[in-house]
């Protein structure tokens, strides 16, 4: 009898792993979407790569991105945006970490819409700032869509723009982000 | 016994909290590391100075080309060192897909040609990886000239030139890119009885990149089978030493070379001038446009 028990708690604590890991979700094809309007001419970017994880019980949640991979309209922007701007050869990631606020509050067994608000360090161009930003949790069956859109200011990030072009960029940018977060398995 | 049992319950706990414990962090790191990285601008524009790069135009772009070489330096002060003399290349291109330009354009040493690229790999690191960029280049041209010989004038078959080429590149780091050229021109009338029509070339340049939006450059083509011509004349391989300047959608390319020539019948096949001799001045200028935008 007590072997038995005793083989139970240790199959407990054995598949607890498990459990454990059902609180993180993962994506590894969100997307982000920037714009740079300005009166001269509109240049926008996305990248459909952006890696993130979700601990839904912590709130904690991690993005990461190769600046890279953003592909552009503008046949002529990638080249300028990797090399100029971004400077993507000493500084090839761009990634956020933070925690989502109140998580406790939302039920993920129910579907449905949450507004949240996200804190944490924002990284791009080398450059490491604090931010909060509003965004939006909804939960379905088995998975959850993030999205969130906010602004960057280049200059919060050391972005120069050479003078010739300064009237083609703008200095502050429109970001898009949207995620479909599955549960991770590892 | 049942201190075991403890000992293995506790290990099998701390085992599942440490797995639980991953850093998310790490973790996003390692799937970035799984995530596949393309190089990009290994070339600032789709030619290295005379010759091709192993870029194309992005999808939607539109390349307007306008080439120019002026007269050998030798020719004195007479005619400006060189300067009131012209060669031009004038071209349209454009980036059907993310993988295919085609083009055409006009030379004025009587050519028009009809140029297509393609992109059959891609250097990458990450998930996929792979070495090199593969291009492959193919270009018709077109004799335009009317020929003294009139009989010749209606030969329509005889006007055409074929350029076949595979461009092999790697971007080495940020600013260092090499490439290598095989190419094979087919020349279906030649000058006079003796020349060839088949030519043979290796193609061998780079670029290295001293700012963000200026590089230096150097193209050298080895051609096979044009020395030793009919009236003890020969001709030479193409070198071109130059730079690339960048401007928002423009890229200027100056160049001190020793052809004239601009398509690649012609420069491998007709340039008269030896480098050490014959050197002058050239530019190339392209001014990109984005057609078939889509919309968001």
């Amino acid at each position: 009898m007590c072997l038995k028990i005793k083989i139970i708690i240790i199959g407990l604590l054995f598949f607890s792993q498990f459990g454990f890991s059902q609180n993180r979700y993962f994506t590894k094809t969100g997307t982000i979407y920037f714009m740079s309007h300005t009166d001269a001419i509109d240049i926008d970017g996305t990248n459909k790569q952006v890696v993130s994880f979700l601990d839904i019980k912590t709130g904690e949640m991690v993005f990461g991105v190769l600046v890279k991979s953003f592909e552009f309209t503008l046949a002529t922007a990638s080249e300028h945006f990797n090399e100029t701007y971004m400077e993507t050869h000493l500084y090839p990631k761009a990634s956020f970490k933070g925690i989502i606020k109140d998580i406790q509050k939302i039920d993920f067994s129910k579907p449905g819409k949450y507004d949240v608000v996200v804190e944490g360090s924002l990284t791009i161009h080398g450059v490491t700032k604090e931010v909060s930003e509003k965004g939006t949790l909804d939960v379905k069956e088995n998975e959850i869509e993030a999205s969130s859109s906010f602004q960057v200011s280049i200059n919060d990030y050391k972005i120069t723009v050479p003078k010739l072009v300064e009237a083609r960029v703008a200095k502050i940018v429109d970001v898009k982000v949207n995620l479909t977060y599955k549960p991770y398995q590892k | 016994m049942k201190k075991i049992y403890l000992i293995f319950s506790f290990a099998i706990a701390f085992l599942s909290y440490s797995l639980a414990q991953d850093d998310l962090s790490s973790l996003t790191d390692q799937a970035l590391a799984n995530t596949t990285e393309y190089a990009s601008g290994t070339f600032f524009t789709t030619r290295l100075l005379t010759g091709q790069s192993s870029e194309i135009m992005p999808q939607g772009g539109l390349d307007f080309r306008i080439h120019h070489r002026f007269d050998e330096f030798k020719s004195g002060f007479g005619k400006f060192y060189g300067l009131d003399g012209s060669f031009s290349y004038l071209s349209l291109e454009y980036g059907f897909t993310k993988f295919m330009m085609a083009g055409f354009g006009r030379a004025n040493d009587g050519y028009f040609n009809f140029l297509d690229k393609i992109k059959l790999l891609r250097q990458s690191t990450g998930e996929k990886n792979m070495p090199i960029t593969l291009v492959y280049y193919v270009e018709s041209a077109v004799d335009g000239k009317t020929y003294d010989n009139s009989a010749k004038n209606n030969d329509f078959t005889g006007r055409l030139n074929f350029t076949h080429q595979l461009i092999i590149s790697r971007m080495f780091n940020s600013r260092l890119s090499l490439l290598l050229a095989p190419t094979f021109v087919h020349r279906n009338m030649v000058p006079a009885p003796g020349y060839k029509n088949d030519l043979y070339a290796l193609g061998i340049g780079g670029r290295y990149k001293i700012f963000n939006t200026f590089s230096i450059n150097v193209e050298y083509y080895y051609v096979q089978g044009i020395k030793n011509l009919p009236g003890g004349t020969e001709n030479f391989n193409p070198v071109s030493v130059g730079c690339d300047i960048q401007v928002a959608s423009h890229v200027f390319q100056i160049m001190v070379t020793n052809t004239e020539r601009m398509i690649e019948p012609s420069f491998l096949g007709q340039t008269t001038g030896e480098f050490s001799k014959s050197l002058r001045l050239g530019f190339n200028i392209s001014q990109v446009f984005t057609l078939g935008k889509k919309k968001k």
